[in-house]
This record gives C-alpha cells, structure tokens and sequence, in this order.
C-alpha cells in the first residue's frame, strides 16, 4: 500500500548518520572495478579528470569522476547531497561533504586502492559543505556548526585514523563555509557566511539581517586568529562563501548577496593577511546582473586569472588578479562548477549537465560535453 | 546493518517510487476527475502567468496584510487603554492571529519590496531557534527606555523585536495579560506592543508602496526588456514568479515538515517548536500556507502544463493537492493530541510526501513545459 511507502521515510530521520554509512559500503562495493577502467582509459594521462557532486538520474546523488570529453571514469552513489571535494594531492585521496545541513562525510580514494570511509561530525555539530586537506595528508579540517551555540567551528579529523575527530578550534564567525590552506600549509582562510542553520529548520538561513560576514586568518597549529577583514555595515547581507587563492598569494572570495537584488554590491572582492577587503574594479557585470550570487570561484594553473560563477545569471566571469579587473565573461546555463584546467584555462560544470572546457584567450567555445541524467553540483575540482 | 541500511531508501527516491505505486491507485480514484477537458485549466503564457500572479495573487494579499497590520495596530492599543481590558485583550489577539493569516501567503514572496530594509524579517523573524526574539525583548523590556517607545524608533533595534514573532510573546502571556496593572513596567509592556504593532504595519505600508506607482516594483517584474535590470525578457520574470512558489514548498519542509518529523521520530519523540505555538496559531499559519501555494499556483494555471504523454499527473497532483489541503488541516489537531501517535506520524509523513512530489513535478515538468526551467544550482544552491 502507498501508506506504508511514505511511512518508511520516518526512519531516515531517526539516524543519518548510520544510513549513509551504512547504503554507501553496500552500494560502493562493486565500484571499484571502475578504478581500473579509469587507469585503463589513461586517467592520469592527457585527460584531465574533474571530481564533482551531481544529481543522477533525476534522484540519486552521487559522487562522479569525469573527463572533460565526456567519460564517467567512476561513480560512487550517494543517499543524500553532496557540495564540494577536498583533494588529498600528495596520497591521491579525496573527501566529499555533505552540504549544510550535513551529516556525513565521504573519503575515497581517488584511484579506487581502497574502500571509501564514512565520517559524521559530532551530535551537536553540522558540517557546512567544505574541507580542505593539510598538505602532508594528516589532517582534513571541515567547516563546521556548533548547534547549541550558533558559532562556526574547524573540526580536525586524522585521516590516518578512520577520519576521527581529534579536535577543533573557532572559525571566528558564524556559518563558515568554504575553507582553504594558504601555500605555507599553517593558514587556514575560512569564510564566515554569516548566518546559520539550525538541524531542526533544515537550510533556512538564521538571523540575516545580524549577520557579520568575514574572512578570518587561522594559524591551524594554535587555532589562533591572525587577522581578520569583514565588510562595511552598509553591505553586511554580503555572505562571503566561496574562496581561491591566487598565485600572489590574495585570497578572492564570491559572496552571496541576501538582500533584495537591486540593492546588491560587487560580489567578487579580495583580501590579504595584512590588507583588508577590496572588491573587484568597477566597469565588469554588477551585482544586480549576476543575480546577487556567486557559486564558485577557481583560480587557474598558473594563479593569474579568477573564475567566478554566477549560475542565477547564467554566467562565468573572469578577472585579472593583477589588476583587479573583469577581463571576460561567458554564458553557460545554471553554470556553478568551476575548476583551473590549465594555464588560462578552466572547466565550467552546469546543473543541466554540462561539462565546458576553455581557454579564457580562446577565441571558439572550447569543448562542451553534455554528461546524460546528470546534474552537477555546486562544485568541480580538477584531481 | 548493511541490510537495514539499505531498506532505507532515500527520501527522493521514495516519492518518485512512491509516485510510481500511487500511479496506478491515484488515476483509478481520480483521474478520471482531474481528466475532465472542461473543468481543465488553461496553459497561460509566460506574460500572462506573471501578470495573473502579481495582480491576482500578490498585490491583494498585500492589500488585506496591511488592512490587517492595522486592525492589529488599533486593537493593541484598545487593549492597553484603561477599561474592559480582558475583552478588548481578546480582540487583539484575534487581530493577531488575522495577521497571521494574511502573512502566510507573503511569506513566500521573497523578492521585490519584501526583500529590501530587512521587512521579511521585520514582520516575521524565524527561524529563532534559540528563541532570540524573545531573550532581546526581555532585555528591552528591563531597560524600559521611554525613547524607544517614540514613532519609529523601534526600527533602529533589532529585527528580532520588532515584528509578530516578539509581540506573540506580549500578547498572549499568561503570566502578565498586556493591559492588566498600572505599574510602570505594565505600562512600557503596552508601550512596547504598541510599537511592535505600529512597526509591522509601517513595513506592511512599504511594502505595499513598493510596488505601486510607475517605478514600482509591478511596473518593473511587469515590463521586462533590455533596459530593465532586474528582469531582461519575459522568462526571467516568470521564473521569478516560479522560484517563488518552490521558495513556499520549501519553507513548509523546512519550516513545519522536517522539524515536526525529525522531533517525532526521536526515541523519546519531542515537541518541535513551530512559528506561532503560543498564539495556538500554528494550524493558522499552516492551513493559510499551503492555501497560498495552491492559490499562486492555480494563478500560474500551472496544472495545464501537464504533458500530453503523461496524463496519469494530473490526477496525481490533485490527489496530492487534495492531500496536502487535508493534512495541514489535521496537522494541529494530531499536534495536539498523543506524540507521535500513528495519526500524527501519518499527517507529518504524508505532509513531507506530498510536498516533495508536487515540488518535484512542478519543477521537471510543468515548470519546463511553461518554457522555466530551473537549474540544479540556480534554484538551490549553497
């Protein structure tokens, strides 16, 4: 009977945590032969693979290993959504996490030696959709929430221990994001939305118009502060969300303005350690023309050039991080996906399933693959 | 573990399976009904869906909030005024829970004039799971500033404090009826109410005023073009339109469903905390959401935009309407009555399954068929 189809749905909500552990060993099984096709196929040879989180087949989630022509080289099933990937360059590991309100984390390997591992935050912590690997592998630090207090927390998880957690320190605002270790591997930049969420309202964001955003600079070693640069009163709907450091070592970040979208500042802006927040130079798309949202930004293979993605206004625009200045724009439908392919170059992933690979200079489209039944998620990360 | 893990299926996955099995029941009660080529409502074009929507959805449900927020003004003050104080007490909370009511469907019109000056929050603040707007209040209220009291001047505090979510604490406390005792602090109650009262119905004011006159923001969602920077065709506007009733479905997921069936599911099940409890206003503003959904979406003639190969939807989503209708109606009394008894699991359950699969059809279909279509990121994104 359908009543007792809907009934079932109660016990997901009784233990997330057990449920994706336990769905992803029994579906993840048989995958691991795709790792050998994947090396098979050249995987780590000319073909550029890209990680990201999608929606498959209209329902499940997923987290997919792609090749920009077009291939799915693996497929690890999800039973819930994902948001973006922390690479593990040196030891070839990666972690998916599970976007706010987020239970559950997915570490793999990303050529298949082992079994993917399930890790959950604590009780009274959610993960909020990013990490980022220390450079040596050890230690993967994930944005987190306190429930009980409403502040933003790094949890540290020891990845050579079954991803468990071996502490934490502040983030120095509410509702961090997306997190990045700076070149030296001691500074973790973290973006501090602003506004929370609570376990028991789901994604509904938590006293907007008191939000502070900022970006703070966190020495891991002593989870000390060492700077941090927030944003004028006059803009503080500005969520500052999304973060790549480019070759100079500036941090640019993509916000996502919360108020109404005529009132929207610039939305790309940068900062340093010792210099606080500039915004990109006037004369590019404004805020109101990128709908007040920034998805993603990614810097490419040699740091001079920013993507950033507006997937509401259906655009990717590029800027100069010399100069500050918008240099480039493309269309591409509920683009968000953003990854550097190359020198000057970056992949773009849509939610309508599509793959584009260019060179900003390129004067032609670049190459375009649409994957079939797939739509990807917030983020794209080369491996 | 593995075995029990995997009988529990994805909540996604379930509504499309459930879908499917309810298919077959759902076109043998009521696809005949929902087949009927006369009583079927006609695909509206892009321009007409946003005209219908704004001038027969929207700007009326602004017109009686504000008609509302003003009776509700009035009453507060009735009710401070030296007399027959319980009755008159009792008439503002009635004024209240009207404003309740006629909020519900602007709720989910997050763009435009409600989006500007914080007014969303400054009429309704929730999520307040660390009940904020009342901590502050209370802290308001021990300071007991006279200048706070003065014709606008509450709009400088807090958003937590100025809107329904704090003036439902002062006016249905039991521990202290607003309007009973002449001390002082009584009389800055009522002097706080009174602005809280004024305060929603100055925003109800703006945000009526914003939409109105040859820049209003109707003019604008109405006159796409190439000039026009909020709305550069006439697709934009309509997807504007369309984001805003799945913007209604998911606030009543995560404002009522999921809070609900996750604090019931627990083992001992608890109480969620829903907008509205201690006005006993909840069903109020429940039955008065889902109301609103179906208005907009009739507004939209969205169930005309059902594919000629899929019939069998149409008699899906008016089991689902129907559904839907029926348990926010019930969801107040199965609250009231024994946690998470077999009713009550029933309602918030079936309240969940249905959202998901209207919203779910709504976006890959009858969205896509107007020529909207919503991207994976642009309509949820992080």
């Amino acid at each position: 009977m359908p009543a007792s189809s809907w009934a079932s749905t109660s016990s997901m909500a009784i233990d997330r945590r057990r449920f994706v552990a336990g769905a992803l060993v029994a579906l993840t099984a048989p995958r691991a032969v795709l790792a050998a096709e994947a090396r098979a196929a050249g995987h780590a040879g000319a073909d550029v693979v890209y990680a990201a989180a999608a929606r498959r087949q209209g329902n499940g989630y997923a987290v997919l290993l792609v090749t920009g022509d077009g291939r799915i080289l693996r497929e690890i099933p999800l039973t819930a959504r994902a948001h973006d990937i922390a690479i593990d360059r040196a030891r070839r590991r990666a972690v998916a996490c599970a976007r706010r309100p987020g239970y559950f984390a997915l570490a793999f390997d990303l050529d298949g030696r082992a079994r993917p591992e399930v890790f959950a935050p604590p009780e009274d912590r959610h993960f909020y959709g990013h990490g980022a690997f220390s450079p040596d592998g050890r230690v993967v630090y994930m944005t987190e929430h306190d429930v009980d207090t409403g502040e933003g927390v790094i949890g540290v998880y020891d990845t050579g221990n079954g991803f468990r957690r071996v502490g934490e320190f502040p983030s120095y605002g509410i509702g961090p994001h997306e997190a990045i270790l700076l070149a030296d591997g001691k500074t973790l930049v973290a973006a501090n939305g602003g506004f929370g969420s609570d376990p028991a309202t789901g994604r509904e964001s938590i006293d907007v118009a008191g939000m502070a955003p900022n970006m703070s600079f966190i020495d891991v070693e002593t989870g000390a502060l060492k700077a941090q640069h927030g944003l004028p009163p006059e803009i503080n709907l500005l969520s500052i969300r999304h973060l790549a450091a480019d070759a100079s070592g500036a941090v640019w970040f993509g916000g996502q303005w919360q108020g109404a979208i005529e009132d929207a500042p610039e939305l790309i802006g940068r900062a340093r350690l010792d210099r606080p927040i500039a915004f990109v130079e006037p004369g590019g798309p404004a805020g109101d023309a990128l709908r007040g949202y920034i998805g993603s930004v990614a810097v490419c293979a040699e740091g001079r050039l920013l993507a950033a993605s507006a997937p509401r206004a259906g655009r990717v625009v590029y800027a100069d991080t010399e100069t500050g200045r918008i240099v480039h724009e493309v269309a591409l439908k509920d683009a968000c996906g953003l990854a550097g392919s190359g020198p000057g170059a970056f992949a773009i992933s849509s939610g309508h399933g599509v793959v584009r690979v260019e060179g900003v200079a390129q004067e032609a489209g670049g190459l375009e693959t649409r994957f079939p039944s797939t739509e990807f998620d917030n983020h794209l990360r080369r491996v | 573990m593995v075995f029990r893990a995997s009988l529990r299926v994805n909540i996604d996955r379930l509504a499309s399976a459930a879908a499917i099995i309810l298919v077959a029941l759902v076109v043998e009660l009521v696809g005949v009904a929902g087949a009927n080529a006369e009583n079927a409502p006609q695909p509206k074009s892009q321009t007409a869906l946003v005209r219908d929507a704004v001038d027969q959805f929207i700007l009326p449900r602004i017109d009686t909030f504000k008609t509302r927020t003003q009776e509700l003004a009035e009453a507060v003050a009735a009710a401070c005024e030296p007399g027959d104080g319980a009755e008159a007490l009792d008439a503002a909370k009635t004024a209240f829970v009207e404003t309740v009511r006629a909020w519900a469907p602007l709720d989910l019109i997050r763009f435009g004039p409600s989006a500007r000056n914080h007014r969303l929050e400054r009429v309704l603040f929730w999520p307040d799971p660390r009940a904020t707007a009342e901590r502050q209040l209370n802290a308001l209220l021990a300071a007991r500033k006279g200048e706070l009291l003065e014709a606008g001047a509450l709009a400088t505090q807090s958003v937590a404090v100025q809107g329904l979510t704090a003036l439902e604490v002062l006016l249905f406390s039991e521990k202290t009826p607003l309007g009973s005792g002449d001390d002082a602090a009584a009389r800055y109650r009522c002097g706080v109410a009174g602005a809280i009262a004024s305060a929603i119905d100055t925003v109800a004011g703006e945000i009526q005023d914003g939409w109105a006159g040859d820049d209003g923001y109707r003019v604008k969602l109405l006159n796409p073009g190439p000039d026009n920077r909020l709305y550069r065709d006439t697709s934009e506007s309509a997807r504007e339109i369309a984001k805003a009733l799945v913007t209604g479905f998911d606030l009543v997921r995560d404002r009522i469903a999921l809070p609900e069936l996750h604090a019931i599911s627990r083992t001992p099940p608890r109480r969620a905390r829903l907008p509205f409890e201690r006005a006993d206003a909840t069903g109020v503003f429940v039955v008065a959401t889902v109301g609103a959904l179906r208005d907009l979406y009739e507004a939209c003639a969205f169930g005309a935009r059902v594919g000629a190969d899929k019939g069998w939807m149409s008699g899906f989503l008016a089991a689902g309407w129907n559904g839907l209708i029926v348990e926010s109606e019930r969801l107040d009394r199965v609250r009231k009555g024994e946690i998470a008894s077999k009713d009550h699991m029933h309602v918030v359950r079936k309240l969940r399954f249905d959202i998901t699969s209207i919203r779910q059809i709504l976006v890959r279909e009858l969205a896509a068929n107007a020529g909207i279509i919503l991207g994976f990121n642009e309509l949820d994104g992080d």
